[in-house]
This record gives C-alpha cells, structure tokens and sequence, in this order.
C-alpha cells in the first residue's frame, strides 16, 4: 500500500545552514582597493564563521586598481584576497568601478586613458554639497562613457577580466559597474547627465559578450535613472537587460527617508519581479553609517525589501562585527530566507518494492526562500541497509522550478537493481551541486544526515 | 474606450489604518479584576492613541469576580471600563476564567459553588516554593494525599472539576447571563472559550495534570456556543493539544467538533521559553491554524512581558513570523502600554496594518465615456496585504461628482470583501446603473467601503481620500 510519510516532525526551521549561490555578503574592498573601510578591523585569524549565512566577499574595486598600464594587469592584490578566504568557504562577487566620488579616488578610470585624450570632466563638491565642474582637475573624473576610446580600452579590459573569471566557480556573479558613480549605473554626484541608452547598451553588450558563463547583474538606477528621458526609452533599455538574461540589484536601500517609496524602500520592485525570473536579485543596505535603527526600523524594512524583491543577495556595508551586534536577529533570519530555501513536507511510496522494477516516490518539496534557486543540482536517492548501498540519480528532478514560497508534489521513478538482496532499507534523499560536488543542504534536523550529504527519511521493504 | 487606469503609484503601506476587527489588543484585567498588573499606573487621562493598531482591551476575568452569589450578577465594574474605553474608540473582547494559580485568586470558580459540593482539587505549593513543608508533612507528592489531610487548609488554589453536573449547570447559567448581557453588544469582538483549564488556557498543567474527558470538553465548547450566537468564540490551541492521557482519535474528535461549531483558535504564550522543538514561529500545531482562520479569527497571544528577552523574541522577528505562519488577526501583548511599545515600537507598528486584512487597489478600469439611465462597468482590482481574510462583511459605495459638485451615490452589488484572500489580487466587477437625472459632464469616481456608519480605511494615499472617507480613482465622461 502507497503510505504517505509527513516529514514535518523532522523539518528543521531554525539552524542556519549555509548553502551556495545565495546568503549575505560583506562589502571587503569597498569603493576601490584604496580605501581600507570594513576590511581593516578583521583581526588576523578572524573568518566571521559566526556570521549566520555568509557567502562572499563583494569585491568592489576600480578598473585603475587593476589596469595600472594600457599594457599591464595587476591581479596579484585580488588573488591573494581569494586564497586567503576561500579556504574558509566563501566565494567572490565583482563591481569594477569608472568613478568614485573621493578625491583621493580621482581616476577610477585609468589616468593612461585621460592622458590618451579620453574626453570626461573633473567634478568637486562644494560647501553646501552641491557638484561643481572643476577646471582646474580638481575632485574627480567622470569619464566621457561614450568615448570611442573609453569604449574600446573598457572592451579589452573586460576581455581580460573574464578570461581571468568567467567559469570560476569562486565568482558568484558580476555586477554591471562600469557605469555611473560608484559603478551604481546613475551620473548624480558627477554630471548629472544622461549618457545615450544606446552608449548604455553598449555597456551591457561588452559585459555579456565576455562574460558568457558568470551571471550578470545590473543595477536598477542604469534602467530607472535616465534623468529627463522618456519612459519608452527606460522600457527599452528594461528589456535590453531582460534579453541579455540579467539580474538585478538595488544600491543603498535604506539611505534617506525616501517619503515617496513604500515600506520596503525599492523604488522599482516591478523591474526585480521581472529580472528576477532569469538571475539573482541582490540588495545593498548602504554604508551602516548612513542609517538608523528608526530607518531600517529595527531591520524589518530590510526584510521586506529581500522579500519583495526575491532577492537571494544581501549586502551588508560595514564591519561585519558591528552588523552583527546591531542586527543579528535579522541577519540570522535572512540567512536562511534569501536565495532557495528547500524543505520536503512528506514522501510517499509503496511499503515495498520489488526487485528489477520501477519505484515511485512521491516528494512534496517546499521552497520557503525568497527567490528560486538559478542553479541546476542534481538528486540522488540511496537505500541502505547494514549489509548493502545503491545510490541512484534521479534525472528529471529540476529544483530550478521550485519558486519562493510554493509547495511542488513531484513524482520520481526509480529502477530497483535485480541484484540487490531483499531486506528494510532506510530511503535517503540528496541534492549536490555536480560542478562543485557540493551537498546542498535541507531544512532538516542534522541527525538525519549522514557523512555523504544524504538525508534519511523513509523506508522500505525490498522483496 | 475601457480605459484601465494603475492605481499602484497611490498605494501607502506605510502609513498605519485603525480599522474594526483587527490588530493589537492589550491584557487589560490579566488574570482576573482582582490583579492590577497592566492598568495600575494608568493616571485615567491616556488614550493611546499613539499605539499603532491598538483595537481593544482583553478582559480576562474570573468568573467570581462577576457572579459573588448564586443569584447576583456583578457587571459593574466591567461596564464602567467599557464605558470608559469606548469613547477612546477601543472595543473588548472576553476570557471567563475557572481557574488561576495564585493563594490571592483561589477560586476563580465561585466559592459558593465549592461550598454548595461541587467537586474539585486543592492544589498545594510546589516543591521548589515549599521544599521543607513537603518532606516534613507527607514525604511524598501526592495531590490525593494532599487534599485528603490538609488540603482545605494549605492550598494554593482550587481547580474545579470541570465535569461536575453541579458545575456545568451553574456554568450554563453564567454564560446564559454573559450572553444575554454581551452576545449583542457590538463593542464586543470575540469571547475566549476559557472556562477549562489554568488561567483558561485549556490545559491543566499548573493544577492536576488530569484532562477532563472529551465529552466534558465538548461540553464546555457547545455552552459556549450555544449562548453566544453573535459573537466569535476562540478556543485554546492547548484545549486540543495539551490533553493528557488522550489518544489522537479523541483529540480529533474535539477539535471536529470546535470546528463544526465555527469557532476560531488561539495561541498563548507564543514567546514564553525557548521551545527549543517547535519551529522558529513557535506555534505547535500550525496545521490547526491554517484550518480555523478560514472560518473565524485567529488571536495570539505573546506571553508575559517578563517572560521573554531579546533573545527568544528574536527582536520581535518571532512574533513576526508567528502572525504571518498562524494567520493572525489579532496580536495581545501582555505588559504594561508604554512599556511594550518602548521596546518594540516597529514589530508593533508593522504587525499593525498586516494583522488581520489590509486592504489596497491596485488598478480600476471603467470606459472613458458612459450614458445616463444605461449600465456602466467598473472594474477594481483589489489586494488583501494583510496576514488573514476578514471576517465581517463591508459594503463598497460608489460615488459620481460632477464638476459642479452634484453627488450621485451608488451601491456596488457585488462586491463580497469576504473573498480577499491574502497575497491574491481580486478583480471585482460592477455594472452600475447610472440614475436618469444625472446631468451630462465630467465626474469624478470615487468610493468608500463601510461597516455600517464606520468606514473602512484603504492603503491609498490620503491625497485622494476626502473628508467623507471616498477614494478618488479616476474620470469619466456622462453623455
């Protein structure tokens, strides 16, 4: 007779368990290698394995921390940041930036290239924090993101960089950053000007015709901040991206008090219902100095935001240990929540099986995460008893389907080999990440895991 | 043309709705009048309009305190609060308690009905309050034995049996005059099935750690409801769940029959301990939950304030989760006002517009042109953000006002908020028909839902909401 197991007594809803492609990140190199914020507190020794749900470094360099000659790449400072910390398990996301807002950050975009007669111009805030034009090279440069020149030093460097990255299963994805202030994808604290969307897709372009295997993400402000444009060229460009498979990101989520926006403070959560079909979704808080407990409103906005965007990314911007003390709650509550989070309600089969034919197993998987899961793993089953072990893949399995937040009864058969002695067998489940042979862990209490990565959760008789 | 214009620019989830039947209420009598916990430093000028979502005050009385004498029903002192209260715009909702746990509040069940021969048991001190006094008295813990030599005279308190015919007559007739006195009373929101176990809770274990039988349990449920006939009533998750010594095929018994009876269901205490077994929402069965908030409300109540720390709270992200998983329409803090709202001021006001319905347009549609004397559809497509239908019905009232300031009002027949289910966007439909004498021109539309003369607040911008409570959302020309 088929029974119908309820495995809801052994769901486990509360241990964080870190699984990849999803979870929080820390801003390590924050507005280019040269400045040292959030990284220069970590004590040696110190790998924030306490920190519930990290699962990468952001690495937000400038193109000139890494090209400092049309000629030569500098990558020895980033791999060695990447020897050091995947050690301990965590991956690498990139933004390289054209333009920072320091004065000490004057040409994120290589000196060389304004010396080869790039066009751009130097901008300087004055007292009041306004952004004045800077005759004299003062402030910073804002490249000319349209210069024929910029555009094709930007295509080689991007070749480079990919020939280095693209593939590497370190890398969870690429933030689209070679446009805007602080890569953030508008001109606002520069010129305040719109570059032409065809310029834009250009820069979408050059990204997606290098990086043809690493994700790509863009921000919402590189669609939405076209200032003065009309809206059929935003609809244009949104479906540029959407075409080009990207995902999406907001920058600084909780900075101001942004009267005009809903609770969770996205300005465009349509464009990340949309983006988020085909690629990650990734918050960014703003730098924690920039925002309060009434703004994040004790974090609940946070919360929001990641749920309404699907996102399976966050950002937090400061040093991981001060994050923790103000927020530990909720970053331990996102930890599981962001990305694809599985559980299986019940499993159904026969009470037995026979040897040399089909078994059918009935799965009611959940997916209570935010967003789906981007990445194809596989599913195996293994029956074991003291005396034998088959394992065996379970090829139409496809977890990518499992949205956020929807229960999926999903029928499996399997073949029972002819050879395999009868007997009770205890039915596992598990799901590995092939390309990285990576067991994916479920929402199940961990004394039904065993050393492999499997998860006990039925039996049956074998005649 | 059927021009559909998007309203989603005028959504507000931030600002935060009083609206009836829903949201947070406040342990006003806690565990009985004669404890002052939670009202004994009010100064009598506070309204608290200041708490987000704070809808009414929970009674949770004793029966004594209302019936001294066989034939003497003492309402004063509740009608005085709910006089007093309800001018602040607050409503009430009931617990009668049989039984608390304290010397102070022995017999929460009358002590007439003790001394009339109703049957029940002395519960004495416990070991760690009393050590000494029960090795040198009886050298073992026996209630039995307790109750057999000293029990009338050192108890702490008086646990009724619950099945006592002498009980459960003078039970019947209590709850005959608490309804006749409240079942109508719209002031009322709901009653809590609360006359078995400590504190109403039903379980019994801070008393004999003996369940009563299912039928005295069914009992209790069908007086219930049999004498409120207008007024939700909640029973305890524990009043099924926590029956010792009772198989699984009885406890569904129990609960089909509180099912069958229409009630709602309730959980207490939901941040009291760690519950290191149940999930991070801390409800145990929330199967139960997810059945009953279909047919009435869900209430959970968070403990007493002392009881829980950042830690078990989690920041407030328990409760959170708790009202989404359990489908909460209502949420009782058990502290002091200012006390709850210092600490938690953002849980509060988020749960206040989520708990229960919350709801918002996201779009209307209506032809850009209509003629007098013939129909005129309008469509809205309408959104429930909240964690929990509603349970009251509403009316939708559409108004036309022409440029000149002429007002025609119309009622939408169909229009059943009823259907709003959370997390599901609804298109409703109406083919008004429009009055003959209205002049030709332009006019606005507008509408307005209500419970009777109260109107129902929307997550609209106030900028297209009127003194009178309409929402504008769009144009039309009459021909």
């Amino acid at each position: 007779m088929i029974q119908k197991h309820s495995l809801i007594s052994i769901a486990d809803d509360k241990t964080v368990i870190k699984n990849p492609h999803k979870g929080w990140y820390w801003h390590y190199y924050d507005n280019g290698m040269k400045r040292q914020w959030y990284r220069d507190k970590t004590a040696e020794g110190e790998y924030y394995d306490k920190f519930p749900g990290l699962n990468h470094l952001y690495l937000r360099i400038d193109w000139s921390d890494v090209q400092p000659e049309p000629d030569r790449f500098d990558w020895s400072e980033i791999e060695r940041t990447m020897d050091k910390w995947k050690k301990y398990g965590y991956t690498f996301s990139f933004r390289v930036c054209c333009h920072e807002s320091w004065p000490t950050q004057c040409f994120a975009t290589p000196k060389w290239l304004y010396e080869m007669g790039c066009g751009g111009n130097f901008f300087i805030r004055d007292a009041n924090g306004g952004i004045l034009t800077d005759e004299n090279g003062g402030g910073t440069w804002e490249p000319d993101y349209a210069d024929p020149l910029f555009l094709k030093y930007l295509d080689l460097f991007l070749e480079e960089f990919a020939s280095k990255f693209d593939g590497n299963p370190l890398i969870e994805y690429i933030d689209i950053g070679s446009y805007g202030i602080w890569g953030e994808g508008h001109t606002y604290f520069g010129s305040k000007k719109c570059f032409g969307i065809d310029v834009l897709k250009k820069h979408l372009i050059i990204h997606s015709k290098h990086f043809k295997k690493t994700p790509l993400i863009v921000n919402d402000d590189f669609i939405m901040q076209l200032y003065n444009r009309p809206e059929s060229e935003k609809e244009e460009l949104r479906d540029f991206c959407i075409s080009l498979g990207l995902g999406i990101r907001d920058d600084s989520v909780l900075v101001g008090a942004w009267d005009y926006k809903k609770y969770h403070n996205v300005e465009f959560p349509e464009l990340f219902l949309t983006l988020s079909k085909s690629a990650p979704a990734n918050i960014e808080l703003a730098h924690l100095n920039h925002y309060t407990k009434e703004q994040a409103k004790d974090g609940l906005r946070v919360i929001e935001a990641a749920r309404t965007c699907r996102a399976s990314y966050m950002g937090f911007h400061g040093y991981p240990d001060e994050w923790l003390e103000k927020y530990y709650y909720v970053t331990e509550y996102l930890a599981n929540r962001l990305g694809y989070w599985y559980f299986i309600n019940s499993v159904a089969h026969n009470d037995c099986a026979l040897k040399d034919a089909p078994l059918m197993l009935e799965f009611e998987w959940e997916n209570r995460g935010f967003a789906p899961c981007y990445t194809k793993y596989e599913m195996k089953l293994k029956f074991r008893n003291n005396d034998y072990e088959y394992i065996c893949a379970i090829p139409e399995f496809d977890n990518t389907e499992f949205m956020e937040d929807q229960k999926y009864i999903k029928r499996y058969l399997t073949r029972i080999p002819k050879d395999m002695p009868a007997g009770i067998y205890d039915i596992s489940v598990g799901i590995f990440e092939a390309a990285t042979n990576t067991s994916i862990n479920l929402a199940i209490k961990n004394e039904y895991k065993d050393q492999d990565g499997f998860y006990r959760i039925s039996q049956i008789e074998i005649r | 043309m059927l021009i559909k214009k998007d309203l989603t620019p005028f959504i507000d989830d931030k600002k935060v709705l009083k609206n009836p039947h829903k949201g947070w209420y406040w342990h006003y009598y806690d565990n009985g009048m004669k404890r002052k916990w939670y009202r004994d430093r009010l100064t009598g000028n506070e309204d608290y309009k200041e708490f987000p979502g704070l809808n009414h005050l929970y009674l949770r009385i004793d029966w004594s305190d209302i019936q001294p004498q066989p034939d003497e029903f003492d309402w004063s002192e509740v009608d005085r609060v709910m006089d007093e209260w309800s001018k602040k715009g607050y409503r009430f909702s009931f617990r009668m308690c049989c039984s608390e746990t304290n010397e102070t509040q022995c017999f929460a069940t009358p002590e007439w009905l003790y001394k009339m021969g109703c049957k029940g048991t002395f519960i004495p001190p416990t070991k760690e309050e009393n050590p000494t006094w029960w090795t040198t008295k009886f050298g073992d813990d026996s209630i039995e034995v307790f109750n057999r030599i000293v029990g009338d005279t050192y108890h702490r308190y008086w646990e009724p049996d619950y099945s006592d015919p002498l009980f459960l007559k003078y039970l019947d007739i209590f709850l005959e005059k608490f309804a006749e006195k409240y079942d109508n009373d719209p002031r009322v929101e709901f009653v809590d099935l609360g006359t078995y176990g400590n504190w109403g809770e039903g379980h019994v274990c801070f008393g004999t750690r003996k369940s009563a039988s299912i039928e005295t349990l069914k009992t209790h449920a069908y007086l219930h409801a049999k004498h409120f006939k207008n007024k939700f009533i909640i029973m305890n998750d524990d009043f099924i769940t926590h029956l010792y010594d009772c198989t699984e095929e009885d406890k569904k018994e129990l609960y089909d029959f509180c099912k069958s009876l229409g009630m709602g269901i309730r959980d207490d205490s939901i941040i009291a301990g760690d519950y290191i077994h149940r999930p991070y929402h801390t409800i145990e069965a929330p199967e139960m939950f997810d059945d009953l908030h279909i047919q009435a409300p869900v209430d959970l109540e968070l403990g007493h304030y002392w009881s829980y720390n950042r830690d078990n709270a989690k920041d407030g992200l328990v409760i959170m989760e708790a009202a989404r998983r359990a489908h909460a329409t209502y949420a009782g803090f058990h502290t002091y006002p200012e006390d709850y709202l210092k600490d938690n001021y953002y849980v509060v006001e988020y749960l206040a517009n989520r708990l229960g319905y919350w709801y918002t347009l996201h779009s209307v549609s209506a032809n850009s042109e209509a003629y007098t004397c013939c129909p005129m559809l309008l469509e809205t497509e309408w959104e429930n953000m909240g964690f929990a239908p509603a349970y009251t019905p509403f009316e939708l009232e559409i108004r036309l006002k022409s440029t000149d300031g002429d007002e025609f009002f119309i009622k939408a027949d169909k229009f059943n908020n009823l259907d709003f289910y959370p997390n599901k966007r609804i298109k409703v439909r109406n083919i008004l028909r429009l009055p003959e004498n209205m002049p030709q021109g332009k006019y606005s539309v507008a509408i307005k839902m209500t419970e009777g003369e109260t109107p129902i607040l929307l997550a609209l911008s106030d900028n297209i909401k009127d003194e009178n409570d309409f929402y504008t959302l769009t144009d039309i020309t009459i021909m």
